[in-house]
């Protein structure tokens, strides 16, 4: 080996050894970002929607719609509000829905789960609705890469064993509250005990709000669920639309 | 955005009243109940919900009923499985009927042959 064969021999091998030095430590750092991180396992569903039952619906005498994603509450400017009346005056009670778009999703009936990872965060509902919060310090997409989503684009950051999440670009939808295409979203996910999770979320939407609105969201351990099941729009959907009405299709047996 | 964006915006948003698993109750009677016993014809364990088909003695011969649940879900949070109820099985379903007379209920509890709630809760 000459002069030049040995320094390329000494390089390979101090690269080497560079290289096993940075990646041990780095797949120790992602085990040790793991082990930060709180443990949120099992599934969970909104309180305001754990009474639904066997029909999928509110006992008998119970009103359809509780909680405080509805927006009764909500600071809407006078416009809005006039707009957001109307469309509760003409609203025929025949919609239906293939999935809840955020932020309604944070306080709909289905029950939901985490999966935590130091990269990211994935709420999963049985509806089959995906959030992605992105926590390896990413920022949002550069605005000519970004477009309305029905869940947005979501990245977050862990406070202690809190998850501070910043979402954009969320669609306006049929679903309350009623929101424009500028509304910002800032949510502080965390446990409360043991079996109780919350949702504080704080809406800011200069075209529909006056101020900030800000609303927190409680949800509780579900302990008879032992695997997700998902949910399905067209599988046999049997309440068709006839004559602008709800009706009932026979069994096609 | 534009003015006029906006106002599409507004004009998209249509608060419906969103009950669950795709559709409101607003067909079923609110506040009226109705006691079918009979035979089950078929219990189809579907999406987006679950439907009973009951055969009642009527006065002018069997009736077939639908009465609809919740999705498979709810039912199996519940306790209930795809063979929780078969063809012949005889059962009392209590429900909230359709407003429009058809035979069409939403579910609210079930008994079978021997009196015994069906499920771990109505």
């Amino acid at each position: 080996m000459n002069a030049r064969g040995a320094l390329a021999a000494v390089f390979a091998v101090s690269m080497l050894a560079t290289c096993g030095a940075s990646a041990q430590p780095k797949q120790a750092d992602r085990v040790a970002a793991f082990a930060r991180l709180p443990n949120w396992t099992g599934f969970w569903i909104a309180e305001s929607r754990d009474d639904l039952g066997l029909s999928g619906r509110p006992p008998p005498g119970a009103p359809q719609n509780r909680g405080v994603i509805r927006g009764d509450a909500a600071p809407y400017t006078k416009e809005w509000a006039a707009k957001v009346e109307q469309q509760r005056k003409n609203n025929t009670g025949t919609a239906k829905e293939c999935g809840f778009p955020f932020p309604f999703v944070m306080e709909n009936p289905w029950v939901f789960q985490f999966l935590l990872t130091p990269e990211e965060t994935v709420l999963l509902w049985g509806g089959r609705e995906v959030r992605h919060v992105y926590t390896d310090g990413r920022r949002h997409p550069k605005p000519d890469e970004l477009w309305p989503t029905p869940w947005g684009d979501s990245v977050g950051h862990w406070e202690g064993q809190t998850l501070v999440v910043d979402t954009i670009a969320v669609q306006p939808s049929r679903f309350p509250p009623s929101l424009s295409e500028q509304a910002h979203f800032t949510e502080r996910l965390r446990m409360v005990g043991n079996d109780r999770f919350e949702d504080e979320l704080t809406i800011e939407d200069p075209l529909a709000f006056t101020k900030p609105w800000t609303i927190t969201i409680p949800y509780e351990r579900v302990t008879d669920l032992d695997r997700m099941v998902h949910g399905l729009c067209d599988e046999n959907d049997r309440n068709p639309v006839v004559d602008g009405k709800l009706t009932i299709a026979p069994a096609q047996h | 955005m534009s003015v006029l964006r906006a106002a599409l915006s507004v004009a998209l948003i249509l608060l419906a009243a969103p009950g669950h698993a795709h559709h409101s109750a607003a067909i079923y009677e609110s506040d009226k109940l109705l006691t079918l016993t009979g035979k089950v014809r078929e219990f189809q364990w579907t999406n987006p919900h679950c439907w009973i088909q009951v055969t009642v003695a009527g006065g002018a011969g069997n009736e077939e009923w639908s009465v609809e649940m919740g999705a498979p879900l709810q039912l199996y949070q519940a306790g209930w499985k795809p063979a929780t109820l078969k063809p012949g099985d005889e059962v009392t379903v209590v429900v909230r009927p359709a407003r429009d007379g058809s035979h069409g209920g939403l579910f609210i509890s079930a008994t079978g042959k021997d009196g015994a709630t069906l499920g771990r809760k109505p």
